[in-house]
């Protein structure tokens, strides 16, 4: 019977690669999965607007695995402040406030959020009657799943 | 089998309103002077006003969220309870109510689904009544 040995350094770095491939593939999951909750929510019927802020600032993006959201955060922050700069209609500002999210080191996730001062009220008056961040993330979350799944799946084939 | 959007919907108002699954809850209301007449779906809080004054709080208001699926299968329905208190009550009587309705529904709770509470949200004030509110989020998924 003939001899067989494992090297095990090169399973190691077998295992250190697959992880990287599905690490890319999360990504992409996630960067795919963030386009379509953002337009998901830019789309919503929820709530009509006044001054088109909310719509114009809604923003998706990916945090975690050295991405922090920042320049996704700051142009729809710009966004808002460009829709509300003139506008009477109401009272509401642009706002842009630290999501107040903290992940350990291997997690990733997508925030949904628009910059004004009334975001939360939207969320919350009469009984969520105008809500959208919430429904948007959720009716896309087990799509979101899959899109992971499916590219993790690319890039290990 | 599909889920069944209009009896899943009734059978989780129910639930709380009627059933013997949600009688704890009912109980508790009954405590703080409320009662199941408290237990209304969202949209009737609008049509109170100083005339026809809201329910006694704590209240517990329903609504629907969004449904996920294809044209031929439902798959998930998310569905929210909102509990409200008065403004000198705060949030206890509101926090103490939440484990009582989670308990009310088991995975089972309702026929060919599964039922998972998936958390509830911080204390905030609703801005159109100012009064404290938090709302519990349920996933009703078909069993397939």
């Amino acid at each position: 019977m003939a001899d067989q040995t494992l090297d095990i350094k090169n399973v190691l770095a077998g295992i250190t690669r697959m992880m990287d491939r599905v690490s890319e593939g999360i990504d992409q999951g996630l960067n795919a999965g963030a386009t379509l909750i953002e337009a998901t929510d830019k789309e919503t019927e929820a709530y009509h607007g006044m001054s088109g802020a909310t719509r114009a600032s809604s923003t998706a993006y990916v945090i975690g695995n050295g991405k922090d959201g920042s320049s996704e955060a700051s142009a729809g922050y710009q966004a808002a402040v460009e829709a509300l700069t003139g506008f009477t209609g109401h009272e509401g500002q642009a706002l842009k406030t630290d999501s107040g999210i903290t992940l350990q080191s291997a997690e990733r996730g997508i925030i949904l959020t628009t910059f004004t001062d009334y975001a939360q009220d939207l969320e919350t008056a009469n009984a969520g009657e105008k809500a959208h961040l919430g429904p948007s993330l959720l009716s896309k979350a087990t799509v979101v799943t899959s899109f992971i799944a499916s590219f993790s799946k690319q890039k290990l084939s | 089998m599909a889920l069944d959007i209009v009896s899943a919907t009734t059978s989780f108002f129910n639930t709380l309103a009627t059933d013997s699954a949600g009688s704890a809850v009912r109980a508790q209301l009954v405590t703080y002077g409320s009662s199941a007449s408290s237990i209304v779906p969202a949209d009737f809080l609008k049509k109170y006003n100083n005339a026809s004054p809201m329910p006694v709080r704590p209240l517990i208001a329903y609504r629907g969220s969004v449904i996920t699926g294809n044209s031929r299968t439902v798959n998930e329905m998310f569905v929210k309870w909102f509990i409200y208190d008065d403004e000198q009550s705060q949030y206890y009587r509101i926090n103490t109510l939440i484990p009582l309705i989670v308990a009310a529904y088991p995975e089972n709770a309702i026929p060919h689904a599964y039922i998972e509470y998936s958390g509830a949200s911080q204390e905030a004030p609703d801005p159109a009544y100012q009064m404290p509110v938090r709302s519990l989020t349920f996933v009703i998924k078909n069993r397939q």
